[in-house]
């Protein structure tokens, strides 16, 4: 038997802000081995270890070249799972000048000559978090070009403050990983610490953290799970399954065993380049006949997807029932600024006759039974594949997946829709809508185990689950903190990969191909142009091309046209670019994308939708009554 | 004044109650048809495969000269499709169809020639495709089936069931045949 190539990953070390050069080398990347320009810059910029491609070792050597003359460190490792999962501290034990840990197995004694790397990771995901919107809101919100990431004295008490974990993984002489450690906050007996040991469990892991430093020399600590973008290494949350905790515990060893391989004397370096020989970069850029470009290009495209296209505005995002929303706004922001006193009349007035509670009465029913309709239509629709899609209503279920190069303004995820709000605070305190935008205009496939779908999203109500909040005020700020910024963003994302579920209606994608007798007449109209071609078609060699030649040439020129036309129509004929989900064309049924693990998850949230707003109803309509028995009242 | 309240929001209960079966019956009407369009989706499919045939057989033709026998099986299957009559007998018609396509399929295999044949070949995965497109279709149908039988038979919906004449569906269901285990020989291997 044939053993299977090996795997490699190209794993490079980000640095903290971009510059000129890294700027210039990521489009020329992207076109010279496909990787996705917006990924690279994402993974490149930051703080920890990223994977930046994977592949045969000679294509990543050739990039980790270009990577590391612009001063990125980079490895290239194989591909492998972990030789063994850390043992469980169960207690530990000083003294000898050694520190022993002790597990159900056996006893790991550190002692100063050892080599030891400690992995301290947040399986809540809090400090990832919190590292993200720190570079937002320098980033974006105080316009900061030079962002810093979190430090590592900062990383380490937002990680301590989630759901801490402690890794060690200690080498021996040959550089090999002879044993491993996990240690779990309350899980071991801390008597072993004496005098150290605290009540507080996260307290007793920093003691732990410290003792090992004294006892040992050479400690390398890791923060970065859930900041290192790893194959394996994901970090996962409660919406992503019942095992979770468990998924999230196996991707932390994950990412030990490989941070093992990740060390600074493993770092690839470049050969030292000959005077005479041109820099890579260079050399590069005259390879794929391109300039150096002088400065950074605005909005780099990755090569692999297209542009997404620009919003045609044929279509409305805001729905009748959100107009009617906004006229009851401006109405009541007329009230407010004519003044106080009228407005208080006019409420007072509206709930005095019962108008008021009988207007809320009935929103409520109307709502109850919209929510109710719409849960109903989810229920009795079964799932299609998308394989065999038959035209009409349609519910599907998948993971998402980009058909353009769209990426989240505020975030810079790869996403497959977003929605940024933009608000403002009012002199009462209060935050209006200022701007609003979103992607609703761009398509993408929806992929299950049978092929993929387009959907085109417009007019679709999104539900996204991803949502990031924040106040740009200062640039020390954190997202979340009450801030006294006068503007708010909230930015909603459906991030590429997110599990979707779709109901909305299947039909033919609208034909934008040129029609046959344009393309032969264009061909005709080429030919009439360029009298070497024409030539061919005089068989009596008078110059001259009489009506039976004419005759004869159109006759080829039109075949040629139909064979390639039947030609790229064979090759378009895939499902996901024939059919598409789009909105369907009676206005009453629903057209919904939400991001969610399951269909029943939808259907619970508006069966509780609905129970609420029924008993809204009754509350209005009986207030009204009571009201109204009062106002007739002499 | 207090018996005008009482009526008040006793109309508004009996005004969500009616609203309620309203939306059951609906619903229902809506299950109903979803399983005549889910069959009538599977049609459009057969009706398709049952188009492709005329060319396989044809292009079959021409290399296989010792099969008549399994090429005339198709054409006698084609046939009975197109004459079969009532839910039942198409339903057997398309299995026998789908039999002998098998047939064909495994006799292909004695051909190289054939199986080289880029239009064989393109009729061979057109029909493959068709083939599975029928499948999920079916699993569609079933799932359609199913959501309807099920509710029917839900409370409250079983009550407005009786009352307007909502009947079982059944599901479908393949030839028992099929259901055998394959016996597997390797000694001739």
């Amino acid at each position: 038997m044939t053993q299977p190539a090996s795997k490699y990953l190209l794993i490079a070390q980000s640095i903290p802000s971009d510059n000129e050069k890294l700027a210039q080398l990521r489009p020329l990347l992207a076109q010279k081995y496909q990787l996705d320009a917006f990924l690279l810059k994402q993974r490149l910029i930051g703080r920890g270890p990223n994977l930046i491609a994977e592949g045969s070792r000679e294509r990543l050597e050739a990039i980790a070249a270009l990577l590391a003359e612009q001063d990125i460190g980079c490895w290239i490792i194989e591909a492998r799972p972990p030789r063994f999962a850390p043992l469980r501290l169960r207690g530990l034990r000083t003294g000898n000048g050694q520190l022993s840990l002790l597990t159900d197995e056996r006893i790991v004694s550190l002692e100063p000559q050892h080599r030891i790397l400690v992995v301290l990771a947040d399986l809540s995901g809090q400090a990832a978090a919190k590292n993200l919107k720190y570079l937002m809101a320098q980033h974006v919100y105080s316009g900061i070009r030079d962002v810093r990431p979190l430090s590592d004295e900062e990383l380490t008490k937002a990680i301590l403050r989630g759901k801490p974990v402690l890794d060690l993984y200690r080498f021996n002489d040959l550089e090999n990983v002879d044993a491993g450690v996990r240690i779990l906050p309350g899980r071991f007996d801390p008597s072993g610490l004496g005098e150290h040991a605290t009540l507080s469990a996260v307290g007793n892991l920093k003691i732990i953290l410290e003792q090992v430093r004294s006892h040992v020399q050479d400690v390398r600590l890791v923060l970065d799970f859930g900041l290192a973008n790893l194959p394996g290494c994901r970090l996962k949350n409660a919406e992503d399954g019942l095992h979770w905790q468990r998924d999230n515990l196996a991707a932390l060893t994950c990412f030990g065993w490989m941070m093992t391989e990740l060390t600074p004397s493993n770092t690839y370096n470049i050969a030292v380049p000959d005077a005479a020989a041109l820099p890579l970069l260079q050399a590069l850029c005259q390879e794929i006949g391109d300039d150096i470009p002088a400065s950074p290009p605005p909005s780099p495209a990755p090569p692999s997807l297209p542009t997404p296209p620009k919003s045609d505005g044929s279509y409305r995002s805001i729905k009748p029932q959100l107009t009617l929303g906004f006229a009851a706004a401006t109405g009541f922001g007329l009230l407010t600024t004519i003044g106080n006193d009228l407005l208080a009349t006019a409420l007072k007035f509206g709930v005095r006759t019962a108008i008021l509670p009988m207007i809320l009465s009935g929103a409520c029913l109307w709502g109850g039974f919209h929510f109710l309709r719409l849960k109903r239509y989810i229920e009795n629709t079964p799932t299609s594949k998308a394989r065999s899609l038959a035209m009409g209503l349609v519910e599907l279920q998948g993971r998402a997946v980009r058909k353009y190069a769209l990426v989240s303004p505020v975030s810079q995820l790869p996403c497959v829709y977003y929605r940024l709000r933009k608000y403002r605070r009012d002199s009462k305190n209060n935050w209006r809508l200022s701007h609003s935008t979103d992607s609703g205009h761009v398509p993408f496939y929806l992929e299950d185990d049978t092929g993929k779908v387009t959907i085109d999203p417009r007019g679709a109500s999104v539900s996204a689950r991803e949502r990031q909040e924040s106040y740009g005020d200062r640039a020390t700020s954190l997202f979340g903190t009450i801030g006294s910024s006068d503007e708010k963003w909230v930015e909603e994302v459906v991030s590429e990969g997110a599990r979707l579920f779709i109901l909305g209606e299947a039909g033919e994608s609208r034909r934008t191909r040129i029609p046959l007798r344009a393309r032969v007449t264009k061909a005709l109209q080429e030919l009439k142009r360029n009298p070497e071609a024409l030539q061919q078609y005089d068989r009596n060699g008078d110059g001259l091309i009489c009506e039976t030649e004419w005759e004869q040439a159109r006759s080829t020129i039109e075949q040629h046209v139909l064979e390639q036309s039947l030609a790229t129509e064979h090759m378009q004929s895939t499902q996901s670019e024939r059919v598409v989900i789009k909105r369907p064309h009676r206005r009453s049924i629903p057209f919904v994308i939400a991001q969610t693990e399951s269909e029943l998850h939808l259907v619970r949230n508006y069966t509780l939708l609905t129970l609420p707003l029924f008993a809204g109803a009754l509350a209005g309509v009986t207030w009204s009554l009571m009201t109204l028995k009062n106002y007739l009242q002499p | 004044m207090a018996f005008i309240i009482f009526l008040g929001v006793l109309a508004l209960v009996a005004a969500i109650f009616v609203g309620y079966i309203i939306t059951i019956y609906n619903g229902l009407v809506s299950l109903r048809n979803n399983i005549d369009r889910a069959w009538s989706n599977i049609d459009v499919l057969l009706k398709q495969r049952f188009d492709e045939l005329p060319k396989l057989i044809k292009v079959c033709e021409g290399y296989m000269q010792h099969e008549q026998k399994t090429l005339e099986a198709v054409i006698k299957a084609r046939s009975m499709v197109q004459n079969a009559r009532g839910t039942q007998q198409k339903l057997e018609a398309q299995n026998m169809l789908s039999d002998t396509l098998k047939s064909l399929f495994m006799v292909v295999e004695r051909y190289p020639d054939l199986k080289a044949d880029s239009v064989f070949r393109n009729l061979g995965n057109r029909i493959s495709e068709i083939e599975d497109q029928i499948a999920d279709r079916r699993e569609f149908f079933n799932d359609a089936t199913n959501l309807y039988n099920i509710r029917i038979e839900q409370f409250p919906d079983i009550f407005i069931a009786r009352a307007f004449n909502f009947v079982r569906r059944s599901l479908w269901k393949i030839d028992p045949a099929h259901r055998q285990d394959v016996e597997v020989n390797f000694q001739h291997m």
